[in-house]
């Protein structure tokens, strides 16, 4: 299977032309990842962005002895897009790969010098969905917690258990804590 | 007005939205063309752009003035969540995804709103022309911006205010609406990250930065988008791939 066949089976550019995803190909050629190999280091300038087209990624924070896995990373699904909007941002997570991996690397300039390019404009499209989805999601979650209990009490009186405060259950829902 | 003034307003009005929310590849001559293609409103005080559970139909791009948001809580009390004042975009939210107005919108003051309505909106959208670029990338930035600060308030309400603070500062620390709202706990000098808990305010407040009402400046820090949350698009590709 080639790279433009792989490319056109991913959900985002169903509708893309295949000579787009082989412009898209040649102004931005796949990189290849070893598994183990660290492709976002937490902390580090965001300034490209990561489309995975086979393999897995998996993203974590913290340092290495209290690291948590915060996500994985399958075909299809982007990652460090901020990098492509909003000048001046930070990775906040490292991302390493789970197996051997192949990924296409966008960056702003890709972005600008391929602006009409209907495969660009898919991954746009796309990323509005998606961080739009995301929104949603992490504010059901919000609301989740909002009503889940009475609002809190860090402290319980009377030697009772102490109430699940919405620091807990946030941080059941998101993690960390 | 001549077209020549015209459009040297809607220019002026391009330099500072992207002046006040900068989004890469986006030049202001480009940003003026999705205003082009907007009705103008003029509001008095108190007059609502839209309101809570309505569908959405237009987005917008306040451009003088301010305007009061107000929401309800999961309590069923009205709230006010923040104060947006010009240059600013808003409304959005409920174009992407279909969702009902998450907030209602008055004007606090004479104000100017550039609607963008839903049919025009899609048009430009999916256009693969310069202006049709501009739109995207605003909408993906601010996207971005509104996902970025909620994350970051998340964690601040998680971790406690002083373990979860900054690591790096950000150019992307000044940007975002001018907004004003009450003190919130998140943001709070403590003694101890034990002490702090999280109150209903710093959860409406998460909810606003997350809807786009306001961008929460005390906490916002650049990040990268690996969620910590469910996402369905995930859900999709991988099914998509049996």
């Amino acid at each position: 299977m080639t790279e433009i066949d792989q490319l056109s089976q991913l959900y985002l550019f169903r509708s893309v032309p295949r000579p787009a995803l082989r412009e898209l190909i040649t102004l931005a050629p796949p990189t290849r990842f070893g598994a183990g190999h660290a492709v976002f280091e937490e902390g580090a300038p965001a300034d490209v962005a990561l489309l995975l087209i086979q393999g897995r990624l998996v993203a974590s924070v913290g340092q290495s002895s209290h690291a948590k896995q915060v996500g994985d990373i399958r075909p299809g699904e982007i990652v460090g897009e901020q990098g492509l909007f909003v000048p001046g941002g930070h990775r906040s997570a490292r991302v390493v790969a789970a197996e051997p991996s192949v990924a296409l690397l966008v960056t702003p300039e890709l972005m600008d010098h391929a602006a009409r390019n209907p495969a660009i404009v898919a991954l746009e499209q796309h990323l509005l969905g998606t961080l739009a989805r995301r929104i949603r999601a992490t504010n059901q979650a919000i609301q989740a917690a909002w009503k889940s209990d009475p609002l809190p009490s860090a402290t319980a009186e009377g030697g009772e258990p102490p109430k699940r405060t919405l620091r807990a259950r946030l941080s059941a829902l998101f993690g960390g804590g | 007005m001549s077209d020549t003034s015209n459009q040297q307003a809607l220019l002026d009005q391009s330099r500072k939205l992207l002046a006040a929310h900068p989004v890469r590849g986006v030049r202001p001559r480009d940003l003026a063309r999705v205003l082009a293609a907007c009705r103008l409103r003029r509001m008095s005080t108190d007059e609502t752009l839209c309101a809570e559970g309505d569908p959405g139909d237009a987005m917008y791009f306040l451009l003088d003035g301010a305007i009061r948001v107000t929401r309800t809580d999961p309590h069923g009390r009205t709230r006010d969540l923040a104060r947006v004042e010009s240059p600013a975009i808003v409304g959005h939210m409920a174009l992407i995804d279909h969702s009902p107005r998450s907030a209602t919108c008055a004007a606090d003051g004479r104000t100017i709103v550039a609607c963008l309505e839903r049919k025009t909106w899609s048009r430009v959208l999916h256009e693969p022309s310069d202006r049709g670029t501009a739109l995207r990338r605003v909408l993906c930035a601010s996207l971005t911006r509104q996902l970025v600060g909620a994350n970051a308030s998340i964690r601040t309400l998680i971790d406690g205010p002083k373990k979860a603070a900054p690591k790096k500062a950000s150019p992307s620390n000044d940007l975002g609406h001018k907004t004003s709202m009450p003190p919130a706990a998140a943001s709070a000098s403590l003694d101890t990250v034990e002490d702090f808990d999280a109150s209903e305010s710093d959860l409406l407040r998460v909810a606003g930065v997350l809807d786009g009402w306001r961008i929460d400046r005390s906490s916002l820090r650049a990040a990268d988008q690996v969620e910590h949350v469910f996402d369905e698009d995930q859900l999709r590709n991988r099914k998509n791939r049996g």
